[in-house]
């Protein structure tokens, strides 16, 4: 089950995440994923229409849930904090609309908006992070995660004293890299506590052997979801195996035996 | 403890956002044109969300005080309820208002005075009958009046309203200002308890013995106090289990000076039953009552 996905725009963005959790590379195109049982990052190229399309292919390669934690992190602008500040965006505005991001869990990192751009700002016309990416992101990755798993952390990059022209693969990286420990500690770890509650509760019972030793209609099978989900929230013990049923000689006698040893009651 | 302020541009007109802005100084404040963008957005998790709910300082456009649904009221015939919240401090877990709502922010109106005008206009057309007013619908009509003043400031417009007959519905033990305040015969302030074993659903909800002496308080002070069992969820043991809380409650609270009791069972609409079980795959109380006691259709308190 993977718990979280990383959109990063650079290769020396995802490098960080690379090295913390020991990730393999998983793939050169069309996107560079790297992966490990739980944690996937994904490097989109940059522009906020890039990081859609990889939070589209990430949560397909991956097999993303919906209790999936999606966070973006990078590099961005901003016209006054320092070079290597952390902040946790609290509201996303793009050109077609504003996405506000609901933390689900306390977090010392600090906060601030965040405007996505289509080019390097130099203006900073609002006290805000500057990236590329963000919107594109939040409502990509939204659509197959509670909007409330989906975050994007920036580091700050450039500003008005100090602007883009040093920045390098080996800068970039290590700015990331020295904001890891903070972002793990304040975000990750927290955000995948709560995910993984959820995960627990939504995971679906496994129904595999059920489904290929009898032949159960599209209706029956969501009958049989549904005793499954009632047993699991009623049963101390573990959903019985398809095997307990091998007298059943079809998938409605299994329903009428199942419905009866979780309600107690035979359906009328 | 509030983490984010989304304020409405409007609310900030009004001096009650300026002043829950100053009681979280810590939280970051950020403005909105519309509270419904955020608060009915599609897709929200209402159970993650609770971790850590927003405070949205609104302000109420539309009709702010609206006729019950069918079955709820005291037996009055005319019956309205107001919401100056949306959403609740505590945490139920077989509270409707996780099936109703997308979000878990509590929305607090700012525009006291709307409520308060059409108080009035609906009271004044009160004939032989009173007019009953709930308060406690969509939020817990006390618990977070330390921050919201609201009934601090709705007790002046309700004291010469001699028709009018609101309800304050809580589980909480915020009764300061009604203890301040000289009590008002018309007033109803009811508390909701239910069994020891159902108040293993009961999440943030202020100790059992603590709302007990908040309602004896209120009415030693001669507040008319009610208390509401709803919803009563069935449970091995539960006669005795009932019998006991009622021993506890009339303890400290006298049974011959109570306004009013009501019950009801635990049921909910059906769509709400089928989001709060997706919320809460795992929680036996949506599954063990949807065979026969948990009945559909109508709207829990």
């Amino acid at each position: 089950m993977m718990r979280l996905c990383v959109v990063c725009a650079l290769p020396a963005e995802a490098r960080p995440w690379i090295d913390h959790y020991r990730l393999r590379a998983d793939g050169p195109a069309p996107f560079r994923t790297w992966q490990s049982d739980d944690v996937a990052p994904v490097v989109s190229g940059i522009g906020q229409h890039a990081a859609a399309s990889a939070c589209g292919y990430l949560a397909a390669h991956a097999g993303a849930s919906r209790s999936t934690a999606w966070i973006n992190a990078g590099i961005a602008g901003h016209p006054r904090l320092a070079r290597g500040a952390v902040a946790l965006v609290d509201r996303c505005t793009g050109a077609a609309g504003v996405f506000h991001p609901s933390l689900p869990i306390a977090s010392s990192l600090s906060r601030a908006p965040c405007v996505t751009v289509d080019d390097v700002e130099r203006r900073f016309a609002e006290d805000a992070l500057y990236d590329m990416e963000g919107y594109g992101f939040y409502h990509a990755a939204s659509r197959f995660s509670y909007p409330e798993l989906v975050h994007a952390v920036k580091v700050v990059s450039d500003n008005r004293e100090q602007d883009t022209g040093d920045l390098d693969r080996q800068t970039v990286s290590r700015l990331v890299a020295d904001a890891m420990p903070a972002i793990v500690s304040a975000l990750v770890d927290p955000l995948l506590e709560v995910a993984s509650d959820l995960s627990r509760d939504e995971m679906p019972p496994e129904l595999s052997d059920y489904l290929e030793r009898w032949h159960f209609s599209v209706s029956n099978e969501r009958r049989l979801r549904r005793l499954a989900g009632d047993y699991r929230a009623l049963a101390a013990e573990d959903w019985p195996p398809a095997a307990e049923f091998r007298a059943c000689r079809s998938a409605g006698e299994v329903l009428e035996r199942l419905h009866a040893r979780i309600h107690g009651e035979r359906r009328s | 403890m509030i983490d984010v302020i989304y304020v409405e541009r409007e609310a900030l007109g009004y001096p009650l956002a300026a002043q829950v802005m100053r009681r979280h100084p810590k939280a970051r404040v950020i403005e909105i044109e519309r509270h419904g963008a955020l608060f009915n957005r599609a897709s929200q998790n209402f159970r993650l969300q609770k971790n850590r709910p927003a405070l949205v300082p609104a302000v109420k456009h539309g009709r702010t005080v609206l006729p019950v649904p069918d079955g709820y009221g005291l037996g009055g015939s005319r019956n309205f309820y107001f919401s100056h919240m949306l959403n609740c401090l505590y945490d139920c877990r077989y509270c409707f208002l996780q099936g109703m709502y997308r979000s878990a922010a509590h929305v607090l109106y700012v525009n006291f005075e709307d409520f308060a005008e059409a108080i009035r206009v609906e009271a004044a057309k009160a004939g032989e009958d009173p007019v009953w007013f709930f308060s406690g619908y969509d939020c817990d009509s006390l618990a977070m009046e330390p921050l919201t003043g609201f009934v601090r400031a709705i007790l002046p417009v309700i004291a010469p309203l001699t028709g009018a007959r609101p309800e304050l519905r809580t589980k909480s033990t915020q009764v300061r200002s009604l203890l301040a305040h000289e009590p008002l015969a018309n007033v109803v302030v009811a508390f909701s308890f239910t069994t020891a074993a159902a108040g293993a659903f009961e999440y943030r909800v202020p100790a059992e013995a603590r709302r007990v002496e908040a309602m004896a308080a209120l009415q030693a002070r001669g507040w008319p106090v009610g208390l509401r069992f709803d919803p009563l969820i069935d449970h091995d043991g539960f006669e005795d289990e009932f019998a006991a809380l009622l021993e506890r409650i009339f303890s400290r609270v006298d049974p011959r000076a109570l306004h009013s009791v009501c019950v009801g069972a635990f049921r909910l609409p059906r769509d709400f039953h089928r989001r709060m079980r997706r919320l809460y795959p795992r929680e036996a109380l949506f599954v063990r009552n949807s065979g026969g006691a948990l009945r559909h259709g109508d709207h829990g308190a």
